[in-house]
């Protein structure tokens, strides 16, 4: 089952009244959007501002999503035109030695100007997810680690892992979940102060 | 559940049993934070930074103010695909049927019209005062008649075709007025 059909059986969902689809969706994509509407604002508050913008007008516009494209494709374009239309309301103009375009959405490099953009209460948070996330990755078994590594981090399959592990699928799919669990649970102190548990 | 909330996070889980863990999310707050979760932990481990606390439910607020969604064209999308087809060949049918419906009461039912007016002046409708001996009708019908159609062929049913009817029968005629 491919990523476009999990984001598609999301959406049919949704357009079925089912908000907490929509929810799913928001959950998977909103660091990527945000990620991508960077480069187009420089201010980080702006740029959560015009994202969640992006997200309602995405719902707004669900009845008219065909699956024509992938959705996150769908999405950045309207994140985009969000952006766009944000910055001349503003009086100012999209950069365009770096333009975003949906294709390219996924490949962009962007960590060093999102350093210089972070608020200090995004840099808090995201130091503290970070260590946590580090420190548990630290205290996982080896094969654990280089399972959860290999699908995080290089994106393979679990058969492509299965063969580089020399194990079964079943047992790759269980090492990332247990390796899920583990790196959770120690950030979930953490999550469960944030206010995102609510929807 | 949470095995397979993991497996769908990673695009692993078989289309036929990703409807349960889809509404296994549905219905329990608790498992959609693991599916929050899950997608944090791939972001950090991509070093994509972290949102302000409450992104999520703060576009999730602003979403619960919409009017509801109600649009499952695309869950519909492959019946229609295929009532789509059914219909195309339906009126497609159709319209070969309503053809050959005009064809055949056009020129099919111009026999049986034929046939009934030349039976019809042997057979007057009603009487009347002004009647003709029977006798002399038929005499007096033939060139009565023809000058009759002559006159107004235009208004005959045969004008259907306008200019090709009218023609025909109108050289048909200098024809037996040449011979005689």
């Amino acid at each position: 089952m491919g990523d476009r059909e999990i984001d598609q059986q999301l959406v049919e969902r949704a357009q079925r009244g089912d908000q907490r689809a929509f929810g799913l969706l928001v959950s998977k994509y909103q660091r990527r959007l945000v990620r991508l509407l960077s480069r187009l604002i420089r201010d980080s508050a702006e740029v959560e501002d015009v994202a969640q913008e992006a997200f309602v007008k995405a719902y707004r516009a669900l009845p008219s999503f065909r699956g024509e494209s992938a959705f996150y494709t769908w999405l950045y374009r309207i994140g985009v035109n969000t952006a766009k239309n944000y910055l001349v309301s503003q009086g100012r103009r999209a950069p365009t030695a770096t333009g975003v375009d949906s294709a390219e959405a996924e490949t962009f490099d962007d960590g060093d100007q999102l350093r210089d953009n972070n608020t200090p209460e995004r840099i808090l948070l995201s130091k503290q997810i970070g260590e946590t996330v580090n420190a548990a990755m630290e205290q996982l078994p080896e094969d654990l680690r280089t399972a959860i590594l290999l699908r995080e981090i290089e994106g393979m399959s679990y058969e492509d892992i299965a063969k580089a592990m020399d194990c079964p699928i079943g047992t790759v799919r269980s090492r990332i979940f247990r390796a899920r669990e583990a790196v959770s649970e120690k950030l979930k102190p953490l999550l469960d102060t944030a206010p995102d548990r609510r929807w | 559940m949470k095995a397979e909330i993991s497996a769908l996070v990673d695009d692993e889980l078989a289309p036929e049993s990703a409807g349960p863990v889809f509404e296994a999310l549905r219905r329990d707050p608790e498992l959609r934070g693991r599916w929050d979760c899950y997608h944090l932990v791939g972001d950090v481990l991509r070093l994509t930074p972290a949102l302000s606390p409450g992104f999520s439910a703060n576009v999730m607020c602003r979403v619960a103010r919409e009017a509801p969604v109600l649009a499952p064209m695309a869950s519909i999308k492959p019946v229609q695909g295929r009532l789509r087809a059914a219909l195309s060949l339906a009126a497609a049918a159709m319209g070969m049927g309503v053809v050959a419906w005009v064809a055949l009461s056009t020129n099919g039912g111009q026999p049986g019209r034929v046939a009934e007016a030349r039976s019809a002046p042997s057979a007057p409708s009603a009487p009347s005062a002004t009647a003709v001996p029977a006798r002399s009708a038929p005499a007096l019908q033939h060139g009565a008649i023809k000058e009759y159609l002559l006159a107004h062929q235009a208004y005959s049913p045969s004008n259907r075709i306008q200019g090709v009817a009218p023609a025909v029968r109108t050289v048909s005629e200098i024809r037996q007025d040449a011979r005689k």
